[in-house]
């Protein structure tokens, strides 16, 4: 596996390796996935929960033919060599590409006092959301009182 | 070496059980699985943990505070839309004597 500039690349070099890949996508559809290992900070425990999603597509394809030579006539004119036609060429090739992201949801804290769920809020998300929308919102507000 | 089937697909699956001192907390979490014939997506969400201690079992479901905010932005957004929409079709309408 290649890395660059933050993104991994793999070569699939066959069928197989597009299922192997694959089957490493179902793993994250397990609940390991989204709970973390337990951290003990003193008397307590903290597991974390995320939200994740991932993707993937690849493809490969493969082809053969006659091997095309070229001889050179008297005149300049080209014809197809014999002894090149005769013979077979081959050549495969494949790629993918994907994504995974993951956002912390909550925090499940094991303590003395029991089993408590403490959710984590995304503030720049909600921020940047809040935003945009009663941005637009008073853009459009404006337009219809100019219209008046 | 067996290919995911293709389609999409729902579950709600269990983690392995934790034991932390007297409790025993087991995991849930739902999977969206979509699956093509040359690639596909899944989406996890933890949904709940359960907690076993001394033979009763609690369920404490965990709420994504982040999302339902996000979707009561998205439905004041869309309500604000309708409103203001309906009252410029009265505006635009002609008044009658």
């Amino acid at each position: 596996m290649e890395s660059k500039g933050g993104f991994q690349f793999t070569r699939i070099k066959s069928e197989e390796e597009g299922i192997a890949l694959m089957n490493r996508l179902v793993d994250v559809a397990q609940p390991s996935g989204v709970f973390g290992e337990p951290v003990t900070v003193g008397d307590y425990t903290l597991i974390t929960s995320s939200e994740v999603q991932s993707g993937l597509g690849y493809g490969y394809g493969g082809g053969y033919g006659p091997v095309q030579g070229e001889k050179k006539g008297e005149g300049g004119e080209t014809a197809a060599s014999d002894e090149a036609a005769d013979r077979m060429a081959a050549g495969s090739g494949g790629g993918g590409g994907g994504f995974s992201a993951a956002r912390p949801v909550a925090v499940v804290s094991i303590g003395p006092d029991g089993v408590r769920v403490e959710p984590v809020v995304d503030l720049t998300k909600l921020g940047i959301a809040a935003l945009t929308t009663f941005m637009s919102m008073a853009f459009a507000l404006s337009r219809v009182r100019r219209h008046r | 070496m067996d290919r995911p089937k293709n389609g999409v697909k729902i579950q709600n699956l269990q983690g392995k059980p934790i034991q932390v001192g007297a409790f025993k907390v087991i995991p849930e979490s739902q999977s969206i699985s979509i699956h093509f014939p040359f690639g596909g997506f899944v989406y996890n969400r933890p949904i709940a943990v359960q907690v076993e201690r001394d033979g009763t079992l609690d369920r404490i479901p965990i709420v994504d505070v982040t999302r339902l905010a996000l979707l009561g932005l998205a439905g004041f957004s869309f309500f604000f839309t309708i409103v203001l929409s309906m009252r410029m079709g009265r505006a635009a309408r002609p008044r009658r004597k």
